[in-house]
């Protein structure tokens, strides 16, 4: 295998590696924000520029991808994501800006959708992911056949992390967001930064092999 | 049989035009590089948004206790 650019290199990247795609962003330094600019329908949504609608702006896409890749469904996605950001709002006053607003939204998110998954488990509540439709977003130069391969890259995405450990794709999901820091990752899933840094080894390797098997 | 080869020619360049016009496919050097790629094209629905300045709107004024409305925010 080809060993990738030295900038996306990290310290604790010890699986193999093969080259980055033409299409990849600039990478941005774990912790610090990365400017993705405004969302299509931002104007739309009348949220306006209050902080709150700041704060929904800036981190709805985070929330809103985690919610769909927790739950598998989404549908429940958009009503747990409304749900979280109603419970954010209803707590603003008490978020004592001690962590980051992502952090505390992800915690918020995180809680959320367990109570959700424990409520569903309990009802036996099965919903077929297979039949959802992955509404996904080509960019203007992506030809039909990205496109394509972009969707089934998410629906095989969605069909390996629901294999998963809960634990690994809880982690997985929050260590992509390059915006965390390994501490912050941490504290969400309440373990040690080393502790973080051995389970993410185990659980690439185990997305890895499951989602081989989805080809 | 020098105008077959010819037009055998002609289709050999044109299949491997058409290889070289086909997009790359997608490669990542790792799970998360993946889901980052997959969270940049995953847009959040635009319903979510105008759902929730609804749900704001209906939310009932906050009731403030008299003695803050007396003395202010301590």
């Amino acid at each position: 295998m080809s060993k990738p650019p030295a900038e996306y290199e990290r310290a604790d990247d010890a699986d193999g590696a093969m080259t980055a795609p033409e299409s990849r962003p600039p990478p941005v330094a774990r912790g610090h924000r990365a400017h993705p600019g405004p969302s299509p329908g931002e104007a739309e949504d009348g949220l306006g520029d209050s902080e709150f609608g700041a704060v929904y702006h800036e981190h709805s896409r985070a929330i809103f991808y985690l919610a769909l890749r927790l739950l598998g469904d989404p549908q429940k996605a958009e009503d747990a994501t409304h749900d979280v950001f109603l419970k954010a709002f209803r707590k603003m006053d008490q978020f004592r800006r001690e962590a980051s607003w992502r952090t505390w939204l992800y915690r918020i998110a995180i809680n959320h959708c367990r109570n959700l998954q424990q409520t569903w488990h309990e009802r036996h509540v099965f919903t077929n992911a297979d039949d959802a439709l992955w509404e996904t977003a080509p960019a203007r130069t992506d030809s039909p056949l990205r496109v394509l391969e972009t969707k089934e890259l998410g629906q095989r995405i969605q069909k390996a992390l629901d294999r998963l450990p809960p634990e690994y794709r809880l982690l997985l999901l929050l260590v992509a967001d390059e915006q965390l820091s390994y501490e912050e990752v941490s504290a969400l899933t309440d373990q040690s930064p080393d502790g973080v840094r051995g389970k993410l080894h185990r659980a690439r390797k185990a997305f890895a092999v499951l989602f081989e098997k989805t080809a | 049989m020098k105008r077959q080869i010819q037009f055998n020619s002609q289709e050999q360049q044109q299949a491997a035009q058409q290889q070289q016009q086909q997009p790359a496919p997608l490669e990542f050097a790792s799970a998360e590089e993946m889901l980052r790629h997959d969270a940049l094209h995953t847009p959040v629905p635009p319903g979510i948004g105008r759902r929730l300045r609804e749900s704001l709107a209906s939310l009932p004024a906050a009731r403030v206790s008299w003695w803050r409305r007396l003395f202010g925010r301590l």
